[in-house]
């Protein structure tokens, strides 16, 4: 076990030092700096700002400086935000995006889960063609169409819920379902088939035979294994989630990761878009890893290579 | 083309089988063909404004009604269709280019380079790559050509690693023995006796890549990363829509009927996936 968690630390390293290093050189080439403005800088100003940030030295110097300082846990300064740390906006914006994302997850397997084993129960039948028409439905409605579809008539149609913004518990219903919505509908079907897959197999029909009542057959001995392909889709729900929650974010007008990243790469505010990017990778290479270790813990016959 | 066995045929008569699969074919042909014809049976002009009818609902004139501006939705919707369209396929294919040349040779190669080739696939499945394509298009200006190449970039890595599979399992069977053995150049079979028997496989990916490509050209436009104005795609009509959104006079069309068009497309597309990959896959024609 803790040599497995080596050799995945080993492997994160180098792929966390790419990352860094190709949005560095994207950054280097792009045309257009911080402080093109839209009134000119005098060039003395300029100078001094370029130098300040250390803009002036030799790309290379600069790219060894830039690694020293996320060594030591220093995203550097950000060039928009005057004042302010990269470090100090993301540790701002990402708990935001944590419990959005969190709660978004949250919501796809508890609606997901239900709806695929009742789909796989009643195999075939009615209502399995109903929950699956549900789960088709909502992976084919993007999150950037549900989510003011979901303002149109809850905020502004019915007036229970508020508008976006963030703070309330109740701020975080619509962003989160809205995000949750398409990951619910590919849990369902990812259940149902896991429950199908299992429920023709032997172990299920000695517990049948030992004369277990259904209920505990299917929770105690179906789900289990059952769920195994879900807990696998959780490493690309998370990524997708991640990359939703910045159109949702934007939508609802919610303070977290995306909205940063998003008008740090407009404006050309390196550092914190380089910040940004560096925590989703981290995010997802931990949520990965913790998926892993997961599907070992329900199926004992899964093995960490 | 008489021989009974021909994959292709059996594949194509499976898929013709499956009603689903046919009419969600046939209704991506509706869309396809109506998105390239609009400028021909539409009245307006994609780009036309016209104060006089801004902001009108739906009516016999304007099925979708109006905008801000007085554009025709319904025109523009299916101009959009074009850009959306057309990202996913263009993209599509840049990724299968890159994905099939990737696992081809790293699968005909084998061995230590193989090895090589595959993690870093393994690793770059971790990451957030469309964030670094949010930096591309944002730092480098937002050209389409910029777009479709980056997105396709993105999707590669299934492609690489179902070609990788299939080219080492069919590295060592008798028909490329045999050519081997009266001296085919390599090239050439690779060419002519492995990519057909790619195809199918590829096929399948393929469906699958063309909605989640169309999908990021949508998200990305939606953020205004994507395609500019004056052009439209669905993504950008959305983020249009989107902001249309108020609590005193909510233009609800300007959502809602892109939205829906850009919905009954995936869901085709998946109908058509689900029917080709039940078509290609023998065993599940079994069931």
């Amino acid at each position: 076990m803790s040599s497995y968690l080596l050799r995945r630390a080993a492997t994160t390293v180098p792929l966390l030092l790419a990352i860094v290093v190709i949005s560095f050189l994207f950054m280097r080439m792009a045309p257009g700096g911080p402080f093109d403005l839209d009134q000119e800088l005098d060039p003395v100003v300029r100078a001094n700002l370029e130098a300040h940030y250390g803009l002036d030295q030799p790309l290379l110097t600069q790219l060894g400086l830039y690694l020293r300082g996320l060594l030591a846990g220093d995203l550097g300064p950000s060039f928009k935000y005057t004042g302010y740390g990269v470090r100090e906006i993301l540790a701002q914006a990402a708990p935001v995006s944590f419990v959005l994302g969190a709660t978004a997850l949250f919501i796809a397997l508890l609606l997901g889960i239900p709806l695929g084993t009742l789909a796989a129960l009643h195999h075939n039948q009615r209502g399995d063609r109903l929950a699956s028409a549900v789960a088709l439905v909502g992976i084919c409605v993007p999150n950037f169409v549900l989510g003011p579809l979901l303002v149109l008539v809850f905020v502004f149609q019915f007036g229970w819920l508020p508008v976006g913004g963030w703070g309330s518990p109740a701020q975080v219903i619509l962003p989160a379902f809205t995000l949750g919505a398409i990951r619910a509908a590919y849990v369902a079907r990812l259940t149902r088939t896991g429950m199908l897959d299992v429920l023709g197999q032997d172990f299920v029909r000695t517990a049948r035979a030992k004369g277990l009542r259904e209920r505990s057959v299917v929770l105690r001995h179906v789900l289990r294994i059952g769920l195994l392909p879900v807990l696998q889709y959780l490493g690309p729900a998370s990524a997708s989630i991640l990359v939703g929650s910045v159109v949702v974010e934007r939508i609802f007008s919610v303070p977290g990761l995306g909205s940063f990243f998003i008008n740090a790469a407009l404006n050309r505010d390196y550092t914190l878009a380089m910040g940004s990017v560096l925590i989703y990778s981290m995010l997802l290479i931990a949520l990965n890893l913790l998926v892993d270790l997961l599907s070992r813990v329900l199926d004992p016959r899964v093995k960490l290579q | 083309m008489s021989r009974p066995r021909d994959p292709w045929r059996l594949a194509l008569r499976r898929f013709a089988r499956n009603r689903a699969a046919l009419a969600a074919a046939l209704l991506l042909l509706l869309v396809a063909v109506s998105a390239l014809t609009v400028q021909w049976f539409s009245p307006w002009g994609v780009a036309e404004q016209n104060l006089e009818i801004a902001r009108q609902g739906p009516s016999r004139a304007h099925p979708f009604g109006t905008d801000e501006i007085g554009r025709d939705l319904f025109t523009r919707t299916l101009h959009g269709g074009r850009i959306s369209l057309a990202v996913g396929l263009v993209a599509t294919l840049v990724s299968l280019l890159i994905g099939t040349t990737w696992g081809l040779i790293a699968g005909w190669r084998g061995g230590r380079l193989d090895e090589l080739m595959m993690r870093l696939v393994d690793l770059l499945y971790g990451l957030p790559f469309l964030f670094v394509v949010v930096l591309l298009v944002a730092w480098f200006g937002q050209s389409l050509l910029l777009l479709f190449i980056a997105l396709g970039a993105v999707q590669w890595l299934t492609t690489s690693r179902i070609v990788r599979a299939e080219t080492r399992r069919l590295r060592d069977a008798e028909f490329v023995l045999a050519a081997r053995s009266i001296g085919v150049p390599v090239p050439m079979i690779l060419v002519r006796h492995l990519l057909p028997n790619l195809a199918g496989p590829v096929l399948v990916v393929a469906t699958l890549t063309v909605p989640a490509v169309m999908l990021e050209e949508a998200f990305l436009s939606f953020l205004g990363l994507g395609v500019q104005p004056p052009m439209a795609s669905w993504g950008s009509l959305a983020a249009e829509g989107a902001s249309a959104i108020n609590p005193v006079d909510s233009m609800w069309w300007l959502i809602v009927f892109p939205g829906a068009l850009f919905a009954i497309t995936l869901l085709a597309l998946n109908f058509v996936g689900d029917g080709l990959r039940d078509a290609f896959d023998p065993r599940s024609s079994v069931e």
